[in-house]
C-alpha cells in the first residue's frame, strides 16, 4: 500500500525531467496526485520496516506484556512482596498462589513480578548511562580526534584489561543495596563497545560530503555534531541500548547469583534464582520461572534488536 | 579586465602542501587568479591538478595536514589564515560552495527544506519560520516544482537533478558574492546537466553573483563561463578569455585538452588523448611539469621550469614555446568545441 503510493509520488517527481515529452496536463495530473500525499517522514519509514520482523513483534508485544505485568500484577495480587506465612510455605503452584511459595511462604508470584521490575529497571539505566557515556567520549574522541582521542582510546583500553567481573565482584557488595548505584557501576564498565562504535562512526561520517557542505556553509563544530553527526546515530544508538538491556540483565542476574549484586530486601530475578537454586530438586518450579522470565526477556530484546538494526539502517531499500 | 573597484577576489601566489609520510606533497604550487563582481571563470584540469584543492584552501576546509601559504583576498579579508570564527562568517553568506555530488552532499535524516533553512539560521539572518518560507521561494527559484511540498521531502526522495538544483538552493541561500561550483555537473546524466547549468546561469543572472566553476568538462566551460583557467600539476598553464584560449590555444596541454575532446562536427575522427598520465604531487619533473607528455618538448622544457608570461592582453601562458608554437588551422581548436551548451 505505501510503496505504490510512493511509487507514484517518485515517478510523479522525476517525470518533468526525465520525459518533458509527457503533455502538461497528464503531468500536472500526476504530481498533483504524488504530492497531496504527505511525504512518509524517516521514523514511519523505519517503522515500516520494523513492522516487517514478525519475530520483533512478538518480542515487543511479549516485552510489553511482561513489563505491564510487572507493573501491576503485584496490586492485584492479595499478598505483599514481604508478607510471611510459615504454615503455607514450600507449596507448589495454585490457584492460591500461582508461581507457589517460597520456604517463607512468601507468595512467589508477587516476588517473581517485584523482581523482574527491579531487574529490568536496572537494566534500562544501565543501557542509558552506558550509551551515554559512550555517546560523549566516543564522538568527541572521534570528530576532535588528536590528543582527545588518545586519551579516550587509552582509557578503554585500560579497561579492557581490567575484568568487568572484578570491578563488580569488588563495588558489586558495596552498592547492592542501592538500585541506582549498582547500575551505574554496570554501566561504567559496558561503555566500551558503544564509545568505541560511536567514535567509528562519527570518523565515518565527519569525512562524509554533508559535513563539507554544511562547514562550506559556515557551521561550527557544535552545529555539526548535534545537528548533523547526532541525528546519524541515533539509530546505532537506539540499537546498542537495546543489547544493552538484555547484556546488563544478564550480567546483574549473574552477579546477584553469586551474591554480589543486588542484596536482600530488594529482589530480582536473578537473586531469586541463587535464593531458590538449592530447590532445584525438590521445587523446581522456583528456579525455572524466573529463569524462564529472564530467558523471555532477552529472547525479545534481542528480537527487537536485530529489527531495530534492520529498520534503522537509512541505506536499506523500502521494496521486499 | 574590469577595473581594481570591480574585484572580488584576488589570489596571489597560493600554495597548498600536504604533510605526508613521503615528504611533502605539493598540490598546489602558487597559482593566482582574480575574480571580478558579477564574472564566470572557469577552472580547468585534470583530476590532481590542484583545482579543487586550491578552491576548498580559499575557504579553509582542507584537513589540519595542508599548509597553505601566499595570499587570497576577499574584499579587504585575507582569508589565508584568517581565525576559525571569521572564516566560518564568511563561508556560506560570502563565498558558498556547490558540490560535485549531489547525492552525498546533504543530511540523509534531514528534509531538504531543512537544511536550506539551516544554512539561513546559522548566519543568524532570518528566524526559523521565516527561514523555511525563504528556502521554498528558493526552491522555486531554482526550478523545483511544487516547492511548498518539496521542502518537507528527504533527499532521497529528490531525483539526482533535483537534489542538484536543491544545492544551488542551498549555496544561494545568504545571497553570496561568490559562488564555488567544484564540477555541478560530473555526476549527472547528460540531459540534466544542460538544465543545472542553465539554472546556474539564470540565478547568477538574477543575483549578481560571481562564479569561479572548476570542471574538467570543456563543454561546460564554453557554455558558462566568461574566462578560462588551465591547470596542471598545480600551476596555471594558460588562461584568458573563453573565446581567446578555445580558438587559440596556444599552450600544448591546452590543445591536447581540446585535441581529445569528443566533437559533434567531426563524425568518424579519431580522438587524440594526452599520452602519460598526470605527474605525481610527490615526485615533479624537474623542468616544466607537462614536458614528459608534451609533443612539442625541446631540451629546456626537461631543466627548468616555465614562467606565466603574457602573450597578449589578458591572455596568459605558460610555455618555453610560447608564440612560437605552429598555428592549428582547420584543426580541433578551430570552431567552438562546447557549442552544443549554448542556449
Amino acid at each position: 500500500m505505501t510503496d505504490t503510493t510512493e511509487g507514484t509520488e517518485l515517478a510523479a517527481a522525476t517525470l518533468p525531467l526525465r520525459a518533458p515529452a509527457v503533455s502538461p496536463a497528464t503531468d500536472a495530473l500526476n504530481a498533483q496526485e504524488g504530492l497531496t500525499e504527505k511525504p512518509e517522514s524517516l521514523g514511519r519509514q523505519a517503522w515500516n520496516r520494523f513492522r516487517r520482523h514478525k519475530l520483533a513483534i512478538i518480542g515487543v508485544g511479549l516485552l510489553f506484556s511482561l513489563a505491564f505485568a510487572f507493573l501491576v500484577g503485584p496490586v492485584f495480587s492479595p499478598y505483599e512482596v514481604g508478607e510471611t506465612n510459615v504454615l503455607d510455605n514450600n507449596q507448589g503452584p495454585s490457584l492460591a498462589h500461582p508461581f507457589g511459595t517460597d520456604p517463607l511462604g512468601r507468595d512467589y508470584f508477587v516476588r517473581a513480578m517485584v523482581g523482574g521490575r527491579f531487574s529490568l529497571l536496572i537494566a534500562l539505566v544501565t543501557a542509558i548511562c552506558a550509551t551515554a557515556i559512550g555517546l560523549v567520549f566516543g564522538s568527541l574522541a572521534g570528530y576532535f580526534g588528536g590528543v582527545f582521542d588518545i586519551a579516550v582510546g587509552f582509557v578503554i583500553n585500560a579497561l579492557l584489561t581490567i575484568p568487568g567481573l572484578l570491578i563488580l565482584i569488588i563495588y558489586g557488595r558495596e552498592v547492592g543495596n542501592n538500585l541506582f548505584l549498582l547500575a551505574i557501576v554496570i554501566a561504567v564498565i559496558s561503555w566500551v563497545r558503544a564509545a568505541r562504535l560511536v567514535r567509528a562512526q562519527v570518523l565515518q561520517l565527519k569525512e562524509s560530503e554533508f559535513v563539507l557542505a554544511a562547514r562550506a556553509a559556515g557551521a561550527g563544530p557544535v552545529r555539526i555534531i548535534t545537528r548533523h553527526l547526532l541525528p546519524n546515530l541515533y539509530g546505532t544508538l537506539l540499537v546498542e541500548i537495546t543489547l544493552l538491556v538484555g547484556a546488563a540483565i544478564i550480567l546483574e542476574s549473574t552477579l546477584s547469583f553469586l551474591g554480589l549484586g543486588a542484596q536482600a530486601p530488594l529482589t530480582t530475578l536473578g537473586n531469586l534464582v541463587a535464593d531458590n537454586a538449592g530447590a532445584i530438586d525438590t521445587r523446581p518450579s522456583r528456579v525455572l520461572i524466573p529463569g524462564a522470565i529472564i530467558t523471555l526477556i532477552i529472547l525479545s530484546i534481542n528480537f527487537i534488536g536485530d529489527a531495530l538494526r534492520d529498520a534503522v539502517d537509512p541505506k536499506a531499500a523500502d521494496e521486499s | 579586465m574590469n577595473s581594481s573597484d570591480d574585484l572580488l577576489l584576488k589570489v596571489d601566489d597560493l600554495s597548498v602542501a600536504f604533510k605526508t609520510k613521503k615528504g611533502m606533497a605539493e598540490a598546489v604550487r602558487g597559482i593566482s587568479l582574480e575574480v571580478s563582481r558579477g564574472e564566470s571563470l572557469a577552472v580547468v584540469g585534470e583530476s590532481g591538478s590542484g583545482k579543487s584543492v586550491s578552491m576548498l584552501a580559499l575557504l579553509n576546509l582542507l584537513p589540519a595536514s595542508a599548509r597553505i601559504q601566499g595570499s587570497a583576498l576577499l574584499g579587504d579579508t585575507q582569508l589565508v589564515g584568517l581565525d576559525a570564527k571569521s572564516m566560518r562568517s564568511i563561508r556560506g553568506r560570502r563565498i558558498a560552495m556547490i558540490f560535485q555530488d549531489p547525492m552525498t552532499a546533504f543530511n540523509p535524516v534531514y528534509t531538504v527544506g531543512r537544511q536550506i533553512s539551516e544554512t539561513i539560521e546559522a548566519h543568524g539572518t532570518a528566524s526559523s519560520s521565516e527561514a523555511m518560507r525563504r528556502a521554498i521561494d528558493l526552491l522555486e527559484l531554482v526550478g523545483v516544482p511544487e516547492p511548498a511540498q518539496r521542502v518537507r521531502q528527504y533527499p532521497h526522495e529528490f531525483s539526482g537533478g533535483m537534489r542538484q538544483r536543491a544545492m544551488i538552493a542551498m549555496a544561494i541561500a545568504n545571497s553570496p558574492d561568490l559562488l564555488i561550483a567544484d564540477e555541478p555537473t560530473t555526476a549527472l546524466d547528460v540531459t540534466i546537466q544542460a538544465q543545472v547549468l542553465d539554472v546556474l546561469k539564470d540565478i547568477r543572472a538574477e543575483t549578481g553573483a560571481a562564479m569561479i566553476l572548476i570542471t574538467h568538462d570543456l563543454g561546460v566551460v564554453a557554455g558558462s563561463a566568461d574566462r578560462v583557467q588551465v591547470m596542471y600539476g598545480g600551476r596555471v598553464f594558460e588562461r584568458g578569455t573563453v573565446d581567446d584560449v578555445f580558438h587559440r590555444p596556444e599552450n600544448p596541454y591546452t590543445r591536447g585538452l581540446l585535441a581529445s575532446m569528443p566533437r559533434l562536427d567531426s563524425i568518424g575522427g579519431r580522438l587524440e588523448p594526452i599520452p602519460g598520465t598526470p605527474p605525481s604531487v610527490l615526485n615533479m619533473p624537474v623542468g616544466c611539469a607537462f614536458s614528459p607528455r608534451c609533443t612539442y618538448r625541446v631540451d629546456r622544457c626537461l631543466q627548468e621550469p616555465a614562467q606565466l608570461q603574457s602573450l597578449r592582453l589578458g591572455h596568459d601562458n605558460r610555455c618555453h614555446l610560447s608564440g612560437q608554437l605552429p598555428d592549428l588551422v582547420g584543426s580541433a581548436a578551430s570552431s567552438d568545441p562546447g557549442g552544443h551548451n549554448d542556449r
